[in-house]
């Protein structure tokens, strides 16, 4: 085991639906769906593995849900419950490394290289924990556990639910050359339908792409694909996770159909993530617009800028300038959606390199 | 093959070819350097190639026999640098591509390849061609070299931009923060008719290939003209007994004429070295935390103020005498890119000019090379 990281993934299996199944004799067994009902226009939180059986899963619109399984449950969520049960399994966590990087309420990273019970085998550890959160909570959670985030996330993904799962580091390459690109996390369904146009069908093929390639392919991002294509993922397990973005949507009861009652929308929502970039006193280089139409179609649509920003006005402002440079004519709009990205810290900003417009 | 040669030519030669030979090879036979001799003329040329970069030399001996392998560039270099300083004799044996070294303390099998897979340099044959004169070409090359961006994913960034018109080259460079172009006027040593002819030249070349172009003509301090072949995805650096050739790299080059500033608010003149020397003293500190030196521009004085503020370490303040015109300002630089660029600057006064604290500034030679230097500023905030 010479100087490998021990990372392991905890992933609780159907969360939300889960608990709700747990808490409720009548939910069990049963397909139901976490999340607004198909009447309020809402989308799935989270399905249980009875649901899942109809093709239903997470954030698929609650109307689209209904229509593929009529016995569907809608039941509301219930997130104080959540977060104690989150708050139970992070206590778990905690006893054994404080390096624990919370994802979700239901997942996190454990780097159990060093750990407080001095167990050499990661998948020992795993195991007992996975005994403790059903001990606490009677929920199961399958686990992955392997060298690095990436690798340590696929496997738990490998023998869900309940499961525990392996990548050695001996089989991190070949594990990764086998796998399908959809697969890879981090690479999402647009991405893996480009690659796939590109002939890159598994991590052999994207393997036999150079850094500088998949750069100007993909942009930066292909520097992070270049690394998990080789098995390779050296990023820390952060337990002060720094977020990456702020940001604030609504669906609207009613779809909105003129330019003023989305400028409307567009001004709270800005006033909202000036209070959360406020909050965490930060402020970011990127805008992005999300626009969803009445038909589910979803642009997204972003701006970047030379100095950040952070004040509701300036969010305003640029927000409506996307709106009306990018919204369909005519097409109802039952989704506005506002982020920030690119954060600096309000302390980093003293200094600023400027740039040359090339 | 065999054949005789100094060890101490051997070996410049090796160490020029050697770094184009990727240390990690995407196929074996990449990181062998090929070997050939020639009876006819009397040469043996090497060859090392990474499959963008390629570097041919030749140099004379006194060949025996003629024959090509290839062997592992870095076992080579590393045993031939050692052997004594004389005559060697190399000699490929008949059967498995092996070489044998013989000297006066011993003798080294070194086992190869065949040449057979060994791709062959790039050859520009329909392309244009120019002539450039060696001082030009170094002068350029140093003035840009250094503002070229060394991330790999800005692309075209990463090399230096070539304009070659008629009795002008131009060689321009940015990372984005700053931009550094130098006009040579190119005198040509020798400008025979049919090739002399220069047509308009307009290309990226990767800045890895013209820091090897750089050393070369370091090296060997050549008056010759170096002609310069290319199409629109390679290009050829000949000179003498050396050839450079390197993929080019696509994609449109900024318009970066435009960035420069036309008009100044303020301007002053300074002596080079005295600049450079506070700038260096300064820059001990500004190390400590984010690089950056304040500049005040006192005008009633006459005086430039240097100052840096490392948070937590210390701060520091120098004052220099300055011809200044304008009024007063305080901006801020990455004390690097002042640096980097006052370096190149061989000249004993250097000229700077600003608008403001925020938009860019530019410093140039007061005299001697044509350049200018274009640094954005840093802008502080409270």
């Amino acid at each position: 085991m010479g100087g490998w990281r021990k990372i392991i993934h905890i992933d609780m299996d159907a969360f939300y639906a889960s608990v709700e199944q747990r808490d409720n004799p009548a939910y069990r067994d049963k397909p139901i769906v976490v999340g607004g009902r198909p009447e309020q226009r809402g989308a799935v939180a989270a399905a249980s593995y009875e649901a899942r059986k109809f093709g239903i899963h997470s954030a698929m619109p609650a109307r689209t849900a209904q229509q593929k399984c009529s016995d569907l449950i809608f039941v509301e969520p219930r997130f104080d419950v959540y977060r104690e049960v989150s708050q139970q399994i992070r206590a778990i966590f905690l006893s054994y490394t404080d390096l624990v990087e919370p994802l979700a309420l239901d997942e996190a990273y454990l780097d159990v290289t060093q750990n407080k019970a001095h167990i050499p085998s990661a998948v020992a550890i795993a195991k007992v924990i996975k005994q403790k959160i059903l001990a606490a909570t009677q929920l199961t959670a399958s686990a992955g556990v392997s060298i690095n985030k990436f690798l340590a996330k696929i496997a738990s993904g490998m023998d869900k639910p309940d499961g525990l799962y392996l990548i050695a580091p001996a089989q991190a390459e070949a594990f990764v050359e086998t796998l399908p690109i959809e697969k890879f996390h981090g690479i999402g369904q647009v991405t893996a339908k480009k690659m796939r146009a590109l002939g890159i069908q598994t991590g052999a093929d994207l393997k036999q792409w150079s850094e500088a390639n998949l750069v100007q392919r993909f942009g930066k991002v292909g520097r992070f694909y270049y690394k998990v294509a080789r098995g390779q993922d050296d990023r820390p397990v952060n337990p002060n996770r720094i977020r990456k973005s702020v940001g604030a949507e609504h669906s609207f009861a009613e779809d909105l159909t003129s330019l003023d009652q989305m400028g409307v929308e567009l001004e709270r929502l800005a006033q909202r993530v000036a209070e959360r970039l406020d909050k965490q006193k930060q402020s970011g280089y990127t805008l992005t617009l999300k626009i969803k139409y009445a038909d589910y179609q979803q642009i997204t649509r972003s701006q970047t800028l030379s100095e950040p920003i952070r004040d509701a006005s300036a969010i305003y402002g640029l927000a409506q300038d996307l709106l009306w440079a990018h919204v369909g004519d005519g097409k109802k709009v039952r989704l506005l959606g506002i982020t920030i990205s690119q954060l600096v810290n309000a302390a980093e900003l003293q200094y600023i390199q400027l740039s040359l417009t090339l | 093959m065999k054949f005789t040669c100094a060890q101490s030519e051997l070996n410049t030669h090796l160490s020029v070819v050697s770094r184009a030979v990727p240390s990690r090879p995407s196929k074996p036979i990449l990181g062998n350097v090929l070997l050939k001799a020639d009876m006819a003329t009397q040469q043996v040329t090497l060859i090392g190639f990474d499959e963008s970069l390629g570097i041919e030399t030749s140099f004379s001996a006194q060949i025996e026999q003629t024959g090509t392998l290839t062997l592992p560039a870095k076992l080579l270099t590393d045993i031939v640098s050692r052997l004594p300083s004389e005559d060697i004799n190399l000699e490929e044996t008949d059967s498995d591509a092996t070489l044998i070294l013989t000297c006066s303390s011993g003798h080294y099998q070194v086992r190869g390849m065949s040449s057979e897979d060994f791709p062959s340099l790039p050859l520009v044959k329909e392309g244009q061609a120019a002539t450039l004169s060696p001082e030009g070409l170094l002068e350029g090359l140093q003035g840009s070299l250094f503002a070229t961006s060394p991330d790999e994913t800005k692309q075209v960034l990463t090399g230096v931009h070539l304009i070659v018109e008629p009795e002008i080259l131009e060689f321009a460079a940015t990372d984005g923060h700053r931009l550094a172009v130098v006009q040579t006027v190119d005198q040509k040593p020798d400008a025979t008719s049919e090739e002399a002819s220069v047509s308009e030249l307009d290309v990226t070349v990767p800045a890895k290939a013209l820091r090897e172009l750089e050393r070369v003509l370091q090296l060997h301090q050549t008056t010759e003209a170096i002609a310069l072949r290319f199409d629109p995805t390679q290009v050829i650096f000949e000179l003498g007994q050396q050839r450079i050739t390197t993929r080019l790299l696509e994609g449109q080059y900024p318009n970066y004429r435009q960035l420069i500033p036309k008009q100044f608010e303020r301007q002053m003149t300074l002596d080079r070295k005295q600049l450079i020397a506070a700038l260096e003293r300064i820059a001990v500190l500004a190390d400590q935390k984010n690089n950056i030196v304040k500049l005040t521009l006192d005008n009633d004085q006459q005086t430039l103020a240097l100052s840096v503020e490392a948070q937590e370490v210390g701060s520091g303040r120098e004052i220099i005498p300055a011809q200044i015109s304008g009024d007063n300002l305080e901006i801020a630089f990455n004390v690097k890119y002042l640096l980097d660029g006052l370096k190149v600057i061989a000249c004993p006064e250097v000229q700077v000019q600003c608008n403001t604290a925020t938009s860019p500034s530019i410093l140039t030679p007061l005299s001697g090379v044509k350049m200018t230097y274009l640094v954005m500023p840093v802008q502080i905030r409270s």
